[in-house]
């Protein structure tokens, strides 16, 4: 069954009529999510993930925009009446009754020419336990339950019957990290076998990545960006996005741009053949060009580091060059020693096995901090002041000062 | 273990509460048990020098009472009435206090109202309401004036008034105005106890309900009550204890009677029985008839327990 959301909004309206203060929670959503598929809502805690699965589910309204199930406008259909399964954070389930009964709970609803006899819904309920595996625990209540037990048992109530689209709302968060690395395969299991449409919220981007068809990436109520996790990854449309996917998360520097070379504090560190610079800054560049070269010449002779933050605050100021944030991603690092253009103080190295993380500073840093990710053997001399970095072109992305948003240029 | 030392020091702690507790509750317990064994027992005439014999005469004199028979069968009929009623009635309006939103403060104060007010004064309230007032056995032709807002009230359904507490009213009727009066009294306390119940109840209970399509009727049998049980299970032991003890509504619409003039003590309960007793100096009496009402108590609370035991989910 597909699943599509026509300019969803929901806004909750301020307590205190005076104040005007409403809460945008969901802002003009559209997105499909094709039939048999796994799509991820994934955003910080408070970005209307659970607001729009429940819009989905029924339980709340949109405050305008649409919903259909296929070709059905469900907008106006009461929860019970949209054939949806509902995973909850904490799973809610009923603590008097047993997993059987909790199982069998949604088909005791069923009425009219759905309506099952005793037999069948047994079956069925023992049908979905084991797809879950949990047909040894039907006896037991939920507190008997370890929580990816539970998890399971609330799956198996959501499965049972057979909805047409499945929601889970960050159902691993009460998990630990190996149960919820086994659940979170269990999931995608299970819904390959059923081919159900699913839709699956989380805050913990590796979770939708490694899980997803299909990331819907959010941030305050609004959509960031939608793909298949590795494209979002790849090719992130803003800043927000390029930090929020990633561990370790993407290293974020402010820097320049001059006559299609990019800058990391003096260092030239990568050219960006045909960037398309928004034009207003394009003229603040082109003016100052000459002062510019002047001082590049200072820190050519080896100059300290006080004159490079005060080179800095030029940069700002526009002078140097159009100013951009630069992202690079952890695995965009390559050591070189002899010809890398990005100085960076080198701090410590984690070796884990075959990769290493260097951790390196640089003033230019937003954190200060830099992760990289590097190949145990890259010759790297542990014992340097100083690291030299050469950097993967596609790791390397670029955005607007103030939009945020990314600014193309040509990778070959 | 801990050193004797620091044991001496807990027990100096307790000891001011252990003395009220000697001299309070555990030494009457047991001089009750004792009066209660001499035969025939008044304290003025022990204190006279006068001595008893040990027997069960006691109770033997009290069960075959017909006295306290009548009370112990008031006493029941009231229990076995007004728990039920009043714990469902609680639960109904609990469930619907907690589901409105405009006026529920205010509801749930007018609800509330009863149990900061004197039960004796609400009792006379209770009476003026039920009274009538000028001659009930008038011929067809005599007016009937009554003063009562409730057989106003059933004049309008054009229903004869009823004599509920007066001379001459019937027992049955009597009891069904202290039946509505004790419901009503009761009421508060349930309603307070088991809307916090409602209210610690997660609602995604609810909202998983709903989504599976759950009709209303089966979400209150089969969510709302399990859930609840632990408070329903309170409520209705509490409910009889406070039923066997009951004394102070009779008095509040029937005064120290126990009964309209001319068949006074006829809704006299254990509680009054034993005051009574007390009245006459007849300690031993009473004593019998407190331990006989402690057992009925403790009968019943254990078979709520067992019930509750099996039913309640905690
Ligand atoms: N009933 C409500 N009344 C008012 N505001 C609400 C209500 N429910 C949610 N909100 C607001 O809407 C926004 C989105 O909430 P939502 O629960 O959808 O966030 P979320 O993405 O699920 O966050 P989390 O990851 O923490 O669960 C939040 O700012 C929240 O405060
Ligand atoms: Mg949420």
């Amino acid at each position: 069954m597909k699943v599509e959301l026509q300019n969803v909004t929901r806004i909750f309206p301020s307590r205190n009529k005076r104040e005007k203060n409403d809460v945008v929670a969901v802002n003009n959503f559209t997105f499909e999510i094709p039939d048999g598929k796994l799509i991820g809502l994934l955003g910080p805690s408070g970005c209307g993930k659970s607001t729009t699965l429940y819009m989905i589910s029924g339980l709340q309204r949109p405050t305008s925009g649409r919903i259909f199930f296929g070709e059905d406008d469900v907008t106006d259909l009461a929860p019970e009446n949209r054939g949806v399964g509902l995973v909850f954070q904490n799973y809610a389930l009923y603590p008097h009754m047993t997993v059987k009964q909790n199982i069998l709970f949604p088909l005791q609803n069923l009425k009219g020419e759905d309506k099952m006899t005793k037999e069948d819904m047994l079956e069925r309920a023992y049908n979905v336990a084991r797809l879950v595996q949990i047909d040894e625990l039907m006896e037991r209540k939920p507190s008997e339950l370890s929580g990816g037990q539970q998890q399971r048992v609330a799956i198996a109530r959501a499965l049972v019957k057979m909805p047409r689209v499945l929601l889970l709302d960050e159902p691993l968060s009460n998990l630990d990290a190996r149960l919820r690395l086994q659940t979170r395969e269990e999931i995608r299991r299970i819904q390959r076998e059923t081919q159900i449409t699913t839709v699956f919220v989380t805050h913990d981007q590796e979770e939708a990545m490694s899980i997803s068809d299909t990331i819907v990436v959010m941030k305050l109520g609004v959509i960031q960006q939608i793909g298949k996790p590795q494209d979002v990854y790849d090719n992130p449309t803003n800043l927000f996005v390029a930090k929020f996917l990633g561990t370790p998360p993407i290293n974020i520097f402010k820097g320049y741009v001059r006559n299609e070379m990019l800058y990391i504090g003096d260092d030239p560190i990568m050219s960006v053949p045909g960037i398309q610079l928004p034009e207003k800054k394009v003229k603040v560049e082109q003016q100052d060009n000459q002062e510019n070269i002047s001082t590049e010449h200072n820190t050519a002779n080896g100059q300290a580091v006080d004159s490079q933050t005060a080179e800095y605050k030029t940069v700002e100021d526009g002078v140097k060059g159009h100013p951009v944030y630069i992202g690079i991603r952890p695995e965009g690092f390559i050591v070189d020693e002899q010809n890398g253009p990005l100085h960076c103080h080198l701090n410590n190295v984690e070796v884990m096995g075959r990769d290493m993380t260097v951790v390196s500073s640089n003033s230019d840093s937003e954190s200060g901090i830099i992760r990289s990710i590097i190949n145990s053997d890259s010759g790297l001399d542990r014992q340097a002041e100083t690291v030299r970095y050469s950097l993967k072109p596609h790791k390397v992305f670029i955005f607007d000062l103030d939009t945020e948003e990314r600014i193309l240029f040509e990778v070959k | 273990m801990y050193d004797t030392k620091r044991q001496w020091k807990a027990w100096l702690y307790l000891l001011p509460m252990l003395v009220l507790l000697a001299v309070f509750t555990i030494w009457p317990i047991i001089n009750t048990v004792r009066m209660s064994m001499l035969e025939k027992y008044q304290a003025l005439a022990a204190a006279g020098g006068k001595t008893f014999e040990v027997s069960f005469y006691n109770f033997k004199d009290v069960l075959s009472y017909n006295k306290f028979l009548t009370c112990l069968k008031n006493t029941m009929i009231l229990c076995v009435v007004t728990v039920p009623v009043s714990s469902i009635l609680a639960l109904l309006i609990a469930v619907f206090l907690n589901s409105i939103r405009p006026l529920k403060r205010v509801l749930q104060t007018i609800f509330f109202l009863p149990y900061v007010t004197n039960s004796i004064a609400i009792g006379m309230v209770f009476a003026a309401m039920f009274n009538i007032v000028g001659s009930f056995h008038g011929t067809p032709n005599q007016i009937i004036e009554t003063a009562g807002i409730i057989n106003n009230m059933l004049g309008v359904f054009g229903i004869e008034p009823i004599n509920w507490i007066n001379p001459g009213s019937t027992y049955g009727a009597n009891i069904t105005v202290l039946v509505i009066y004790i419901v009503w009294n009761a009421l508060p306390f349930k309603i307070l106890i088991l809307l916090g119940g409602l209210q610690g109840i997660n609602k995604q209970y609810y909202d998983a309900a709903k989504v599976d399509g759950t009709p209303r009727k089966r979400i209150f049998t089969r969510i709302t009550v399990p859930l609840l049980s632990p408070m329903i299970a309170y409520v209705v032991i509490t409910g009889f204890i406070g039923g066997f003890k009951e004394y102070t509504s009779i008095v509040g619409i029937f005064g120290e009677d126990m009964g309209p003039a001319g068949a006074s003590k006829r809704l006299n309960t254990m509680v009054g029985f034993i005051y009574d007793a007390l009245e006459n100096g007849r300690q031993g009496r009473a004593s019998a008839a407190a331990l006989i009402l402690f057992a009925i108590i403790l009968v019943v609370t254990l078979i709520n327990l067992y019930v509750s035991k099996k039913r309640v989910h905690y």
